[in-house]
């Protein structure tokens, strides 16, 4: 038995006292029945418990999330897309195509985030919006790891664009500077707002220099006597060496670039060009990044990955991947100076930056309530073929592991689990097995939700599901009265053993009552009727029972002298044995049958004829 | 999914609802059970298909009993109980007072509510396998003209005063046909959706050799000629495109208008320019161009 990761979080029944009592329990397919027992060790047991309720325990209640709902579904559109590419992703697009599907994963959980956030706005009471708050939370930090994981692993971006990259995650993360800037630059005097030159500075930490030259302008107009000083620092933001996209340089040229512009701000700094102005002086400490006042602006960056990544873009623009996690290790250390621990999201990045991915994945599987990002993230690096079959004790690799797991979850509602059937689809080993165990325990409350799932087995060719599930229905249809739908069931099973059993039902109405209840159908039965014999027996039946009389009194003799000479025929040469018994006794029925309807035929035939002069 | 009870909502049949808000007018409970309300054993059956005509509503249902309905009656204004021995799927009007159900076991059956008693006026059915029909619907201008959709997904036209056999067969879905839709205003054009996941545009129109095109890139058209059954002589002075005999004159353009392949597509409706359908991947997809 393996050591536990963490601790297991303990959830308590309502109504049960756990000290007093001893709760019994089993596992379902995606849930847990739970009660209490009148056993007793210490004292004699009591027959009367005190909790009369069974509960049933679930696990995953963000199924059920109306939400969420939208981001299991496009999720699936998007995974079923991917298996189905998988042929045909060759040679260079292979990446390109890899990163739109990891942008769409990303652009539903943003619109998920962003519905949510709305809700949480909107919410009445503070407990909801609480709560609302929190999953945007989670999901924000779910699109904060997949974008690294997408930075680092599915990019695989090189030295270069590895930090264009980076400083766009952040950006992407860090929102607050947009409404910061929507504030400031809505006001009538910007150089003049409270939160101007944190703005500045946030726009200089984020690597948005023109942003920051453009304010800093904004101050020159304002403030006459700093104007020489922001032209010089503004010369200095416009002059910044940064690897553009599509610029052939050579990371040796950048980094000799950069150096020299580094010489430069030093020089003005050593000057005391910017002595005056204590923010210019600031902001050109930053750009020359030193460490002690990137973290003077801690609350400016709000987190450490926000400073690894100002660090690197003043202090080592052309970081190689394999060096980040030195620079991310120390960077969290700092950052945290000794006064706080590191969360589990922190432990998660800094797992990517070493780019250790099953602790990653690890990490997650943990800290989530919720199996569809690891699921998702695992089967999207698969297909990267960055994993390596990392066995399990039970045989099945992780992704397929993931998966199973998720679409179990997914198998416990009543709407989603036709998600879950294409999810096991594309597991190879145990998909199968595991959709057949599942399939049959879907509730089958309407005819249409039955005919989904027959469909979903007959396209898998699993016909004993299919067979099982039609004999369920058909056994409900019969207890019903609906027998034309019975034998419906039964024909698509092809259960001609049933087929039998409903004209049984029929032929047990016919005696009672002295009609037939449903004409339509058997008049109808076309090729059913091959079925079973007893189907083609009933079909020959009702002529003898149509409203127009069709054998005539005299033809009505000539057929029961036939049924009289035929039954004692197989009296004198029936022989003494259990199965001619039985068949002996089905042969009885349909004789008792005959004999009644010739009889009624008969009688009509008399009546008609003794009536009506030769019509 | 449709339960046992009747919604009524104050938009009218076909149109599209404008944004404001709904609120239930009127509710019939237990409009469809096997076991009756007065008993201990109670239980409801799915409605499985509603039609209205202002201000009558038909509704059918899995315990094949048929309910008429009027918008201002608390109760039932009639049912034929037990009107068919296997489920009902579908309804539609043809002439007023008559309907049109489809079965479980392939039959179309004709109703008229000013005849007493729970017999069928007309029986209709394919020959061969009794394939369940799953959706119906009636030639907006020609109440004879029917097309219904089966499970194996074949779409058929009927002529209901002809015979007991469909015009056309026409294969089509890979699965269940969910439903079927005459274009209210250019009935040239039917809709058709199915369990396969694709949602197809039938175009019947003979007019001009380029066709207006859809909406969609990525679609696949094709050309099917009618397959007629031995209705030799089909007198009618109105002609239809769907009942034409000809099959080297007429020929259906058929364009799927989904994108790319979902789930099972449960649901359409189609008025004017506007199509919207809905999925088992609980979307749905509207377009307002559908002829542009």
């Amino acid at each position: 038995m393996e050591e536990l990761d963490g601790e297991p979080t303990i959830t308590l029944i309502p109504g049960m006292n756990s000290k007093k009592k001893q709760m019994c329990f089993d596992w379902g397919p995606g849930e847990m029945l739970v009660c209490e027992t009148t056993f007793d060790k210490k004292e004699k047991s009591e027959t009367v418990p005190n909790c009369p309720y069974i509960h049933i325990v679930r696990k995953d209640v963000d199924v059920y999330s109306q939400i969420l709902r939208k981001l299991f579904n496009e999720s699936h559109g998007i995974f079923v897309g991917l298996q189905r590419i998988e042929e045909e992703l060759t040679g260079k697009s292979r990446k390109a195509q890899l990163v739109r599907v990891s942008k769409n994963y990303r652009s539903v959980i943003r619109a998920c985030m962003e519905e949510m956030h709305q809700v949480a706005i909107a919410a009445k009471d503070p407990a909801s919006g609480h709560r609302y708050s929190s999953q945007v939370s989670i999901l924000s930090a779910m699109e904060l790891i997949w974008n690294l994981c997408e930075i680092l692993f599915i990019e695989v971006a090189p030295a270069g664009p590895l930090l264009l990259h980076l400083l766009d995650w952040v950006r992407l993360h860090v929102c607050e500077v947009d409404t910061l800037s929507a504030d400031v630059l809505g006001s009538e005097n910007p150089s003049k707002h409270e939160s101007f030159w944190n703005l500045v500075t946030i726009l200089v930490l984020q690597g948005r220099l023109d942003e920051a030259r453009q304010m800093l302008s904004k101050e020159a107009d304002a403030n006459p006597p700093s104007a020489g000083m922001c032209r010089i620092l503004g010369e200095l933001m416009r002059t910044m060496p940064v690897l553009s996209p599509g610029n052939t340089q050579t990371l040796t040229e950048l980094e000799l670039k950069w150096q020299h512009w580094c010489e430069e701000c030093e020089r003005h700094l050593q000057d005391g060009t910017f002595a005056a102005n204590p923010h210019l002086e600031c902001l050109c400490k930053i750009m020359l990044g030193d460490e002690a006042t990137l973290l003077e602006q801690k609350e400016l960056l709000s987190n450490w990955y926000h400073f690894l990544v100002t660090r690197l873009l003043y202090s080592h623009p052309t970081v190689k991947p394999i060096d980040l996690h030195f620079y991310a290790q120390s960077s969290l250390d700092m950052f945290l100076g000794g006064e706080s621990s590191s969360e589990p999201l922190d432990n998660i990045l800094m797992a990517a930056f070493e780019f250790d991915i099953h602790q990653v994945i690890k990490e997650c599987s943990i800290a989530l309530s919720n199996w569809w990002f690891v699921a998702h993230l695992t089967d999207l690096l698969d297909h990267c073929k960055l994993l390596q079959s990392h066995n399990l004790y039970f045989g099945s690799n992780m992704r397929e592991f993931l998966l199973l797991e998720y679409a179990s979850g997914l198998f416990a509602h009543h709407s989603l689990w036709q998600l879950a059937v294409d999810y096991f689809d594309y597991c190879p080993e145990l998909g199968r097995v595991s959709l057949e165990l599942h399939i049959e325990r879907i509730p089958l409350n309407t005819e249409q939700k039955a005919l989904k799932v027959l469909r979903i087995c007959e396209q898998r060719q699993m016909t004993e599901q299919v067979r099982s599930i039609c004999k369920i229905l058909a056994m409900k249809a019969v207890r019903n009265n609906r027998l034309g739908s019975a034998l419906s069931w039964s024909v698509r099973a092809k259960d001609a053993a049933f087929a039998t059993l409903v004209s049984d039902r029929f032929l047990k109405d016919y005696c009672e009552r002295g009609c037939f209840s449903d004409l339509d159908l058997i008049d109808n039965l076309g090729p059913a009727m091959m079925l079973s014999d007893r189907l083609t027996f009933l079909d020959a039946l009702p002529l003898l029972e149509q409203k127009q009389v069709i054998f005539s009194a005299e033809q009505t003799y000539e057929l029961m002298r036939c049924l009289e000479d035929l039954t004692s025929g197989k009296l004198e040469c029936a022989e003494f044995d259990a199965h001619r018994l039985q068949d002996d006794d089905i042969e009885t029925t349909k004789v008792e049958m005959l004999r009644l309807a010739l009889a009624r035929n008969l009688a009509r035939a008399i009546v008609r004829e003794g009536s009506l002069e030769g019509s | 999914m449709v339960g046992f009870q009747l919604y009524k909502e104050h938009t009218q049949r076909g149109r599209i609802p404008c944004p404001g808000t709904l609120s239930v007018s009127q509710q019939w409970t237990a409009a469809h059970y096997h076991t009756g309300p007065g008993s201990p054993s109670y239980s409801g059956a799915p409605c499985t298909g509603v039609v209205c005509d202002n201000p009558e509503i038909v509704t059918v249902g899995e315990d094949g009993r048929i309910n008429l309905f009027r918008v201002d009656h608390k109760e039932a204004v009639r049912t034929i109980d037990n009107a068919d021995s296997s489920t009902l799927h579908a309804v539609t009007f043809l002439r007023t007072p008559e309907i049109l159900t489809v079965n479980s076991i392939g039959q179309l059956k004709i109703w008229d509510f000013r005849q007493q008693g729970n017999e069928p006026s007309q029986i209709l059915s394919l020959t061969g396998d009794r394939v369940p029909l799953h959706c119906v619907d009636r030639h907006p201008n020609q109440q004879h003209v029917v097309a219904t959709g089966g499970q194996d997904g074949m779409l058929s036209i009927w002529d209901v005063r002809q015979g007991t056999m469909p015009v056309s067969l026409l294969k089509a879905h890979e699965a269940e046909m969910w439903e079927v839709h005459f274009h209210p205003s250019n009935p040239d054009h039917l809709f058709t959706c199915s369990e396969d996941g694709s949602l197809w545009h039938w175009d019947a129109s003979t007019d001009t050799p380029e066709k207006s095109s859809l909406f969609h890139q990525g679609r696949t058209s094709t050309f099917l000629s009618h397959s007629i059954s031995n209705q030799a002589n089909v007198h009618h002075s109105l002609t239809s495109s769907w009942l034409s005999t000809d099959p080297a004159k007429d020929r259906i353009e058929i364009t799927s208008l989904l994108p790319s392949r979902t789930l099972s597509v449960n649901s359409l409706d189609v008025l004017g320019p506007c199509l919207v359908c809905g999925t088992d991947a609980e979307a749905i997809y509207v377009t307002r161009q559908l002829f542009s």
